[in-house]
């Protein structure tokens, strides 16, 4: 193998944990990214050194988040009621700042409403920049079904913020989703 | 206003606060302490403490100090324009820092990488490595290939006798120094100390040598 545990888990474990905080905040966070590492410590010598090691680390990690689900929506929501009411300032960066406020809002609000199948695929592309044939490779799904599962959360994305006005949104076709 | 959803996520949860160094410590001395068989259940909904409860034990205690050579600090590609000291022990017996980096960025790109060493070896002589990688991520660096664009040897020098350390070394790199000057893709430090009248080339197969890397870093800053 190309490399070793001590590599990977001092390449892997900051941008990790980071993902992980952005799923289900700051102290759970640091207990799965541990957690991970750990399960991933114990199975090391099962890893295929012809694969590629970072799918495999965020398939483990997925499977912790499952049982973190509903959490994390609870979370998405209450980030979609958060706020400070209308900005009574007139000043520009004012006002910058509760369009900004208000546009993670929406986007708090329809990561919640996706299905947690769909919302898994989504962060694994946003926030742990993986492909749609690492996630597969991740999540032991068929290519196919990333594909469809993340063109489908996007839709549901930009539908929601061009509903909710607060961007003009660049659908993605199906042709250029593939 | 005219923004794609996905980079619409990527900016609104942009911010995460580092990790601090105790905390990677942890994690590393939990995840290598092997006393658990299998993940039975969630920790939360077990009840179980968090980890930094969890991994008070003297058991994982033990094994922070042995991990306290391995882990790395900071960020690893390094946005300030200096980051904490990094440090990696790769193959060796000293328990604690024996090499650290401090690397100085102007606008994102590198601009000087500060190296220290501090060895439990009298006399040690240091082969110093920088290596560079077309790969983009870290796992696919560690896996590629490598090509050595900068190498250099230098002799310790004995440290106060403050200090717990046998021999020391610091200076400063300079990407321009480097082959190639600063490129896209990812370097790495390499170096290998060895006793006196022990060549470098068998330093892995000699005891009491020592031999580690930095984390892989951007010169660019992209």
């Amino acid at each position: 193998m190309g490399y070793s545990f001590e590599q990977v888990f001092q390449a892997e474990y900051v941008p990790l944990r980071a993902y992980l905080y952005k799923r289900v905040g700051s102290s759970l966070a640091e207990d799965l990214a541990a957690e991970t590492f750990a399960v991933a410590y114990r199975r090391w010598d099962d890893l295929d050194p012809s694969r590629p090691v970072r799918p495999w680390l965020y398939g483990i990690s997925a499977n912790l988040l499952r049982h973190y689900w509903r959490r994390e929506r609870r979370r998405l929501r209450g980030v979609a009621r958060s706020g400070e009411g209308p900005v009574q300032a007139e000043d520009e960066a004012s006002v910058e700042r509760a369009d900004a406020q208000e546009q993670k809002r929406v986007l708090a609000a329809a990561l919640a409403e996706l299905r947690p199948d769909d919302r898994e695929v989504l962060l694994l592309h946003a926030w742990a920049y993986l492909t749609d044939a690492e996630i597969a490779e991740a999540l032991a799904l068929p290519s196919g079904t990333v594909k469809s599962r993340l063109h489908r959360a996007r839709e549901q994305m930009e539908n929601r913020l061009a509903a909710s006005g607060q961007v003009e949104v660049k659908r993605l076709t199906p042709t250029a989703e593939q | 206003m005219t923004t794609d959803a996905i980079q619409l996520l990527r900016d609104h949860w942009s911010e995460v606060p580092k990790a601090d160094e105790e905390t990677v410590r942890r994690a590393f001395a939990y995840a290598t302490s092997g006393t658990r068989t299998r993940l039975p259940r969630p920790l939360r909904l077990r009840g179980v403490p968090p980890l930094r409860l969890r991994i008070a034990l003297p058991a994982a205690a033990a094994i922070c100090a042995a991990a306290a050579a391995l882990v790395a600090t900071g960020t690893f590609t390094g946005g300030a324009r200096q980051t904490p000291r990094h440090r990696v022990l790769l193959n060796g017996d000293q328990a604690v820092d024996p090499f650290w980096t401090t690397y100085t960025r102007n606008g994102g790109a590198l601009s000087s990488v500060g190296v220290n060493f501090s060895l439990n070896i009298a006399n040690a002589s240091i082969q110093l490595q920088v290596v560079h990688s077309d790969a983009t991520s870290y796992a696919e660096a560690y896996a590629g290939s490598t090509q050595v664009v900068y190498q250099t040897q230098v002799a310790t020098t004995t440290p106060p006798a403050s200090s717990s350390a046998l021999s020391a070394w610091s200076g400063t790199l300079s990407p321009s120094d480097w082959s190639g000057g600063c490129q896209s893709g990812l370097y790495q430090m390499k170096w290998v100390a060895v006793k006196p009248g022990t060549s470098f080339a068998n330093a892995s197969s000699t005891p009491g040598n020592l031999e580690g890397a930095s984390e892989w870093f951007s010169c660019t800053g992209s």
